[in-house]
């Protein structure tokens, strides 16, 4: 009994080389629309596969039919770093604290999903990434700072910006 | 009360509503064809190269399941007779131990000394250590303090300090005067090995961790070799 339960399970796994195969021109067409430059986002596609490659155990467990978002997130957030390093700025993140306001979501229950949905979509690319990793994925702050190439105190910032921001947007107030 | 009960809705909306999101934008996505491209040989050969690195590691960690399987079997057999349990206590640490060339392949740990994972600091989720060493060195002591954590290997009085450092927290000096400085090609990527008459340093960086051996009679090649062997030895130790 102890020997059976522990033998591999490949059934739901999602294969690398599939992976691979299915996601390499949709993770280049994705960095290809944000850096514009073909050797450049092929450099970008080959660091997403590479990350990929590193959590794939964790990865793997990602049903097939959610794979797709994390995949292009990646390649998306690969390609934002390394245009911020080409134009040698880093200002796409910074680590600002911004804790006020968490509180004040006064009332959430009256909101409908669909108006979040909406929010979330408004959301620049990486604190979207790394709201959906958190909530959707279900991946700790660790491993999304891995992912993301981020450290964790600002994923941890960013995350909180996203709630932050959701809550103003769903207020109705106007984004900062 | 109220905030309290809102933290919680929200969160359980984010999570539900999320799921979803990735749902619906992963189909999207999916439904989409991509425009062919035509990749670089750079990128082909690299790629190529990663998706068989991963395809042996899926064998290796299956064979490594079926290997545990067999273990579990001896642990079951050991539980009726402590004799056996104590024996295989003692034998396992060194069950992956094999000679190869001037290296010891290790799992991890060289020699007889016992991993005393308990000594690694909780901050530093993934571990990761040599998994070969020169012949000789075995692990003397595991050391950490604010932002890293080192393991001492000796051999004949003369230590070798692997150290892994938390990349928030990186810093180093190099001292120019009594040493040679050079750019040397890791695995990892490029290293910076600095040495001088009477010992050497090996550093390198990941995207997650920096790293540094430090010892003394040991040549280039030597620090290169265990650098490429530095592996995870555990994940999420927290």
């Amino acid at each position: 009994m102890l020997l059976f339960l522990i033998l591999p399970s490949e059934k739901d796994e999602a294969d690398f080389a599939e992976i691979f195969e299915k996601y390499k021109y949709k993770v280049y067409s994705a960095a290809y629309g944000i850096l514009q430059d073909r050797q450049y986002a092929e450099d970008a596609a080959s660091e997403t596969f590479y990350k990929i490659a590193k959590y794939y155990d964790r990865i793997k467990k990602i049903p097939k039919d959610e794979l797709a978002y994390y995949v292009t997130a990646i390649a998306k957030n690969t390609a934002i770093d390394m245009q911020a390093k080409i134009n040698k700025r880093a200002d796409v993140l910074t680590d600002k604290t911004d804790f006020e306001d968490m509180k004040a979501v006064g009332g959430i229950d009256r909101f409908v999903s669909r108006e979040l949905y909406e929010c979330i979509d408004k959301l620049p690319e990486k604190q979207k990434a790394m709201l959906l990793y958190k909530y959707g994925y279900g991946f700790t702050v660790k491993e999304i700072a891995g992912m993301l190439s981020e450290k964790e105190n600002t994923v941890k910032v960013n995350i909180q910006r996203a709630k932050n921001k959701l809550a103003r947007l769903l207020r109705g107030e106007k984004d900062e | 009360m109220n905030n309290s009960r809102d933290d919680e809705l929200m969160e359980a909306l984010l999570k539900k509503v999320s799921s979803d999101y990735i749902k619906k934008e992963s189909a999207a996505i999916d439904a989409e064809t991509a425009e062919k491209h035509d990749f670089g040989k750079a990128f082909d050969k690299d790629m190529d190269k990663l998706v068989k690195k991963m395809s042996t590691k899926k064998r290796f960690s299956n064979a490594g399941r079926y290997a545990a399987g067999a273990v579990a079997a001896v642990l079951v057999f050991a539980v009726v007779n402590p004799n056996i349990a104590t024996a295989y206590k003692q034998k396992f640490l060194n069950i992956f131990r094999h000679e190869e060339g001037g290296f010891i392949q290790t799992d991890y740990f060289s020699a007889n000394v016992e991993y005393p994972i308990e000594k690694f600091p909780e901050e530093f989720g993934n571990i990761y250590a040599p998994s070969a060493l020169p012949s000789g060195y075995s692990v003397k002591d595991i050391k950490s303090g604010a932002g890293f954590y080192s393991i001492i290997y000796e051999r004949n009085g003369t230590e070798l300090e692997f150290r892994c450092i938390n990349s928030d927290r990186r810093t180093s000096i190099v001292d120019n005067e009594n040493h040679e400085n050079k750019k040397v090609r890791l695995k990892a990527g490029e290293g910076l090995y600095t040495y001088g008459e009477n010992d050497a340093m090996l550093q390198w960086e990941t995207d997650e961790y920096g790293f540094s051996l430090y010892g003394h009679d040991l040549s280039e090649s030597d620090y290169i070799k265990t650098a490429d062997s530095v592996a995870l030895v555990t994940e999420d130790k927290k």
